[in-house]
């Protein structure tokens, strides 16, 4: 599991080789939901409304609802789509390229890094979490390592422990 | 001399003040309660977005937490909107509504 201390005003991260395999694909994984089309009023993909919610609720409000997606939408792409580009950047200026699985690799990161890393995190975390059903009463505890369908889980939980970790590094 | 606004108590509808100006009752932004967000991110991103104290931003998390949702700030449409954007922007689930007098 990964390990994030801060230190001297960086924030130094430690992955495991399959840590960063999995960082490193989230980018081409989230990329589907940030092509820049807003959501339109129908639900039809949980996973895009989960990522992209409404801001009014009250069906009397979709003059503004409208509105108010035309102009912050992109704008929710852009820094979205900004922060995975941090944390590949990152991945690269740590040798993250190529590396096997059983090798690690250390990233010292600024805290504004640290911040894209967690909201990147995040984003991918929200993802998989209406993919799989993730529901309060989740506990990786139960989860068993010689089942296959549950790899997703095990992704989740490792996104999970990484952002927390940072957090509490950036929070400190 | 009309006074500079007035408020009109049905509905939706907006005052509008002598300059034309469009007064807002307040707006409240509501955080709801989702089970991928962790209460130490939530708390970061209070703190972080409406410069809350540590205390502050606990509590809020905690209503969310447990009562499933909570008005974490309030103000003009426009604010609330801006709001609800940096909200959605660090992944939370942020809606706003009306604040009912």
């Amino acid at each position: 599991m990964a390990r994030v201390r801060a230190r001297r005003g960086r924030v130094v991260v430690d992955l495991t080789g399959v840590e960063v395999q999995l960082l490193a694909g989230l980018g081409e994984s989230l990329a589907p939901l940030l092509d820049g089309g807003p959501t339109s009023g129908v639900s039809t993909d949980p996973v895009r409304d989960r990522l992209f919610p409404r801001a009014y609720l009250d069906p009397t409000e979709e003059h503004a609802e409208g509105e108010w997606q035309s102009l912050v939408h992109p704008e929710l792409v852009a820094q979205k789509s900004a922060a995975l580009a941090t944390l590949a950047a990152n991945l690269a200026d740590a040798g993250a390229e190529g590396v096997a699985s059983e090798q690690s690799v250390r990233a010292k990161l600024t805290a504004s890094d640290a911040e894209a890393w967690i909201m990147a995190l995040n984003d991918a975390r929200v993802v998989l979490g209406v993919t799989l059903e993730i529901t309060d009463s989740f506990d990786p505890r139960t989860l068993d390592p010689t089942d296959p369908t549950q790899a997703p889980f095990f992704v989740y939980d490792m996104l999970t422990h990484l952002q927390g970790a940072l957090v509490e590094a950036v929070s400190g | 001399m009309a006074p500079a606004e007035v408020e009109i108590e049905e509905l939706g509808a907006e005052p509008v003040g002598e300059e034309g100006v469009i007064t807002d009752r307040p707006w409240l932004v509501i955080v709801w309660n989702d089970p991928v967000n962790l209460m130490t991110y939530v708390v970061h991103v209070f703190q972080k977005l409406f410069g809350y104290s540590k205390q502050k931003a606990t509590k809020l998390m905690l209503e969310v937490h447990h009562d499933g949702k909570s008005a974490v700030s309030h103000g003009t449409r426009e604010r609330a909107e801006g709001d609800v954007a940096r909200l959605h922007a660090h992944g939370l689930w942020a809606t706003m509504e009306r604040d009912t007098p």
